[in-house]
């Protein structure tokens, strides 16, 4: 399959677009080079609509809107894609068409897509019928396999290519198989509806009844095991989908692991602001505990007051001295020996002698008018107290100076934080992406345990049962010459199922050796590192480190395996058609000239410049035919390497900016 | 003196009300500051009124600086006999302080013997005239800090304040 040409007629943004793709053998590659929303996916798409009519676009309607704007009350129009290919010797011109018509209540699908062939080759040109379009069409490209020609970019990525769950099924396709494959599952004795089981239901017994129960158990026991076979297939299918969603959730994660260190800041600056607010408030609160708490502030003031009115010297200058004081006498005692007239000495005081005048004298230095003493504990207090409030004074100083350093702090990070947030804002979290892919790894790793006890407990037991079963038949079926026959027939089938096996099992296993060869040999030329690839019984790629090893799955890294995938997968299926010519092989039927093309949207995105260099190296050699679409910037690093192989190059453009007329026009 | 309870009267109420938990509420005497995030929050600076009030009698003390009652007696601030009490020590050194730095000029031991008699003559003039120096330091407090909106502010301006009453270098 070789596409010549695409036309769109009145398709999404484009009203008439005409591509004509290389068809040059060296120069095989076409290149168109759009800006966003320029409608670079809109023609990888729509080789799919006009091919397959699957409608991959989120709006179902597909006519431009700028004819449709204008399109008066039952006014009918039809958007058309129409593709020009060669495929075995043959060309073909597959018109697909819908029609739409302007209601009332809007624009209407009219008459639904469907499609028609012109084939022609040198002698003859023939319309297919329409009952028989659908069928031509799938014999060119089967759409199962279109997933590996065409990748759209969205649903379907160079990315994720090795992930597809009916991966074994496609490589067993593309490398004709498949009939042997059907004709192998045909005689399986394993199957209920088998023609070895049909025929053990007609072997007669000797004694009927043994025979009859062992049968029905040999019947319940092949839907067990065909039972056990689906849930195997059921759960490889889901592992395999969910390997796929992991793979774009880890693809996903790197592609925005520059936001995830923004997200980690944003977590911590609002942690951080958090507690930046709590310990504010809590220094505040200590901060005025300690002015309260032991009167620190009232001492403080009464050392400013000491010192301000110099109240130590003024002290010193009293006549009441401390060294005066008559410590635990009272006035009220002095003022009994008086009166009683009688000294504690026994001297006789008579009224206002020298003794009694020098006893009046001395009330001045004891209780309730002590004042020297007083005055000496307020210098001595306050004196002690200097140091109380220096101290404190610093405590007080030093923690407003800590609130103001966190409120500084908390201020700077509210900046950070909105700064953060600018830059994130729309990104997705990689926080929860991590969560999703550690819930996804974990349920993969349940899910391949369940695979793994079906396959190597539930079903190799039940196929022992049945084998079990399959001789107690034996020993009963009378040995009649009708039975013998039917045993003949039985043991003809199961050989030919054990050697349509062991075909299709070695030409499975000589297809994976071939496969990875090839693949290892691709990506060793688009990727320089001490990493391999493996391929899996069921043509699972996965690169890992030499020495088995499972590799960081980067998303360049990973975009770089699929392209070796694809690309090897395309060399071997060359190289099966060339050893085809040569042998007379049971397999399917190869044409010589067969070739397929490789359409690509914005392949490149997330993959790092060098890769993308690699890989351009190496595409345009191995395949037929190689179509891309892609960006501006993303062509600027691809453009170097892949310059001598291009032949077309176009430009899709936004007519006056417009989002509804796009035009393409050759680059020359 | 310091027997009956003191009674505050007008704005000086306000101020001494706005600045101590423990009146605060009573009649929306708040001292709202902005948390950071928008929101107002009640703070204060002195745990009880007696706090607020011997710190302002030292404040009016230390600046010389006493004021009339307000003639508005529609709003007050009671300090209750029992805490008066209980506080007697720091009240009366608040008393001595008053008494030590008045100029005078009687001797040094008139002033000591009235700083610290027992029997103080005219006790209710005595207590008038501390309640005019915390009248008066209530005032420098508002100044100090009536203008702040933000616990940074308070935090600058105590540090502003232990430089000019405490001893921060």
């Amino acid at each position: 399959m070789e596409i010549r040409s695409i036309k769109l007629f009145n398709f999404r943004q484009f009203k008439n677009a005409n591509i004509d793709f290389s068809c040059d053998k060296e120069k095989n590659v076409t290149v168109l080079v759009g800006n966003n929303t320029s409608g670079k996916t809109t023609i990888v798409k729509g080789f799919i609509w006009g091919l397959y009519r699957i409608n991959k676009f989120d709006d179902k309607i597909l006519l431009n809107r700028d004819v449709a704007d204008k399109l008066l009350i039952n006014e009918e129009v039809a958007t058309k894609v129409e593709i020009d290919l060669d495929h075995k010797g043959h060309s073909y011109t597959i018109i697909t068409k819908e029609m739409y018509v302007k209601t009332g209540m809007g624009i209407r699908v009219k008459n639904k897509a469907a499609s028609s062939v012109v084939k022609s080759s040198s002698d003859e040109t023939v319309v297919i019928p329409a009952i028989k379009v659908e069928e031509e069409i799938n014999s060119i490209l089967s759409p199962t396999l279109k997933d590996y020609f065409f990748f759209e970019g969205e649903d379907n990525t160079i990315a994720s290519v090795s992930k597809k769950a009916n991966l074994k099924d496609s490589v067993s396709d593309l490398m004709g198989l498949k009939r042997m494959e059907q004709l192998n599952e045909y005689y399986d004795p394993a199957k209920a509806d088998s023609v070895t089981s049909k025929l053990k239901s007609k072997l007669v017994s000797s004694d009927d009844g043994a025979l009859v129960q062992y049968i029905e158990m040999l019947n319940d026991a092949q839907e067990k095991l065909q039972e056990l076979k689906d849930k195997l297939e059921n759960t490889n299918k889901t592992i395999n989908k969910l390997e796929k969603q992991y793979f774009e959730k880890e693809a996903q994660i790197d592609a925005n692991s520059d936001v995830k260190v923004d997200q980690d800041r944003k977590k911590k600056l609002n942690v951080d602001i958090i507690n930046g607010h709590k310990f504010k408030e809590e220094r505040f609160r200590e901060l005025i505990t300690s002015i309260n708490s032991s009167n620190s502030l009232l001492k403080i003031l009464f050392s400013r007051s000491f010192i301000s009115n110099d109240f130590e010297n003024k002290l010193k200058e009293t006549t009441f001295k401390s060294q005066n004081s008559l410590k635990h006498i009272s006035e009220e005692a002095i003022d009994l020996i008086i009166a009683r007239g009688r000294c504690l000495c026994g001297t006789e005081l008579k009224d206002r002698n020298d003794l009694v005048n020098h006893l009046i004298a001395e009330k001045e230095h004891m209780e309730p008018r002590d004042f020297g003493k007083y005055a000496s504990d307020l210098l001595d207090t306050e004196i002690n107290n200097i140091a109380y409030a220096k101290s404190m004074s610093e405590n007080i100083t030093e923690m407003s100076n800590n609130i103001i350093e966190l409120i500084t702090n908390l201020d700077t990070n509210k900046d950070a934080l909105k700064e953060v947030e600018k830059r994130i804002v729309g990104r997705v979290d990689v926080g929860e992406l991590q969560e999703d892919a550690i819930r996804i790894r974990e349920q993969i790793s349940y899910q391949k345990s369940t695979a793994d006890y079906l396959e190597n407990t539930a079903i190799p037991n039940k196929k022992t049962e049945i084998e079990n079963l399959n001789n107690k038949i034996n020993l009963a079926t009378a040995r009649t010459s009708g039975n013998e026959f039917i045993q003949a027939c039985i043991d003809y089938a199961e050989y030919i199922y054990e050697k349509t096996k062991e075909r299709v099992d070695n030409a499975k296993d000589g297809i994976r050796v071939d496969l990875e060869k090839i693949v290892n040999e691709i990506f060793s030329s688009m990727y320089h590192g001490n990493r391999v690839i493996s391929i899996d019984k069921n043509f699972n790629a996965d690169a890992k480190l030499v020495g088995n090893i499972a590799l960081d799955k980067s998303n360049g890294l990973e975009t770089v395996k699929n392209f070796a995938f694809v690309t090897g997968l395309m060399e071997l299926i060359k190289q099966k058609i060339s050893a085809q010519q040569n042998t007379n092989d049971d397999f399917d039927e190869y044409d010589a000239e067969v070739s397929y093309p490789l359409v690509l949207d914005a392949p490149f995105s997330d993959t790092d410049e060098i890769h993308i260099r690699n890989i351009c190296n190496v595409l345009p050699s191995y395949c037929n035919q190689v179509i891309i679409v892609v960006m501006n910037k993303d062509y600027q690093s691809a453009k170097t390497a892949m310059e001598s192989k291009i032949s077309k190059k176009y430009r899709i453009v936004k007519k006056d900016n417009s989002e509804t007329d796009s035009y393409v026009e050759e680059v020359l | 003196m310091f027997e009956k309870q003191i009674r505050l009267y007008g704005k000086y109420a306000d101020i001494i009300r706005k600045y101590s938990k423990d009146k605060q509420g009573a009649d929306e005497q708040h001292f709202l500051l902005d948390d950071n995030e928008g929101n107002e929050k009640n703070v204060y600076i002195f745990e009880n009124i007696l706090q607020c009030y011997m710190c302002a009698a030292m404040l009016g003390i230390i600046n010389k600086k006493s004021m009339p009652q307000d003639s508005n007696r529609d709003k007050t601030a009671n300090i209750f006999a029992d805490i008066l009490l209980k506080n007697r020590g720091n009240l009366y050194r608040v008393y001595q302080h008053m008494v030590l730095s008045e100029e005078t000029t009687e001797s040094i031991d008139l002033v000591v013997k009235k700083a610290f008699s027992i029997n103080i003559v005219n006790p209710d003039q005595e207590q008038e005239k501390i309640d005019g120096y915390v009248r008066g330091g209530l005032l420098i407090i508002d100044e100090w800090f009536g203008n702040c909106k933000t616990y940074e502010d308070v935090a600058n301006k105590l540090i502003d304040f232990m430089y000019e009453y405490g001893f921060a270098e």
